[in-house]
């Protein structure tokens, strides 16, 4: 009894990690989907400068987004500051799983 | 006379039920090992799906990108069939979907009906300078086969802050195109893309040049 018992408790086990890693990569997916698509948004229409954009998940196929678009200060060996360099910071989550991602935007005027 | 001795044995009852007992075990743990030999077997399907839709999703991310300025990105519908096929042209570009030879002419990416009854997006290529039976020929060939097995396929183009379901030929540059279907496989959720194409001109209200991607974390 103790070793079918085993063998059983073994293989529910196996089949509720199998069902389960379907699942995660079925969400990781859609929500990496959905990274690309809001970098792709925010390429043409970026959040207003200095202010964090959220669109919550009811609103987004259950997929919750931030995204921030901040001024880069990056400057040259020779001091010199680069104009027009802006950090696009875009976060989703859905179903406990985040992602994240980050752009430098060349762009005039913010 | 030989003295008759007691054996110490199982009865047939203790022995039948026994025999159950072990049947029914060994018939639990078979449905078990099936059902996770399936659920394997469906997740391993589903990676490759999605892995398949990705590939799809960044190819067609690149061809979006990499439109050249003297191409023209339109939404044309074939009207062939029994209804009309919204058909995704590609004018004037150079290589799409990292597959040579599709250059010049007009590639076309659509998602025509199959005999299950779902859509397989499909790319083909017409050549230049051809007209009459030829083009005809061209334009009602099968296609290179992309993703398989999805549904309600609809496009829509943004510019100037709006997003519109129509884009004809000499609409210009749209500063987004936006994909959404189902899949067979999954039909509870739509996939939804959305692809930038970088504008051309300085002041025109898009980003001027691309971005590039410094660091991303998935989990």
């Amino acid at each position: 009894m103790g070793v079918f018992a085993l063998a059983f408790g073994g293989l529910a086990l196996a089949l509720d990690s199998s069902i389960g890693a379907g699942v995660e990569a079925r969400n990781v997916a859609r929500m990496r989907r959905e990274l690309e698509s809001r970098i792709a948004f925010c390429m043409a229409v970026p959040p207003d400068p200095g202010t964090r954009r959220v669109i919550e998940a009811k609103d987004n196929r259950g997929v919750r987004v931030e995204e921030m678009f901040e001024p880069y200060l990056v400057k040259t060996a020779e001091g010199i500051e680069l104009q027009d360099l802006w950090n696009l910071t875009i976060k989703v989550e859905a179903d406990g799983l985040q992602a994240e991602a980050e752009t430098v935007v060349l762009r005039q005027g913010g | 006379m030989r003295a008759y001795r007691r054996c110490r044995a199982f009865t047939l009852i203790e022995t039948v039920l026994a025999v159950a007992l072990f049947g029914f075990l060994a018939g639990a743990i078979y449905m078990v090992s099936t059902a996770a030999l399936d659920a394997t077997r469906i997740t391993l399907e589903e990676q490759v799906s999605q892995e398949r839709l990705g590939s799809f999703l960044r190819a067609s991310r690149n061809a979006f990108v990499n439109v050249p300025a003297s191409g023209e990105v339109f939404l044309r519908f074939e009207t062939g069939g029994s209804a009309a096929i919204p058909e995704l042209v590609f004018r004037g570009a150079g290589v799409f979907f990292g597959i040579p030879g599709l250059a010049g002419g007009e590639v076309i990416l659509s998602a025509p009906p199959q005999a299950d009854g779902t859509r397989t997006f499909s790319l083909k290529r017409i050549p230049p300078a051809i007209s009459g039976s030829e083009l005809e020929a061209a334009r009602k060939a099968a296609g290179l086969p992309l993703l398989p097995r999805v549904e309600k396929v609809e496009w829509a183009f943004f510019s100037q802050q709006e997003w519109r379901e129509e884009w004809p030929q000499g609409s210009g540059r749209p500063e987004l195109v936006r994909l959404r279907f189902f899949r067979r496989d999954e039909p509870e959720f739509p996939v939804e893309a959305v692809f930038w194409i970088p504008p051309l001109e300085q002041g025109s209200g898009g980003s001027q040049g691309g971005g590039s991607v410094i660091d991303t974390n998935t989990p």
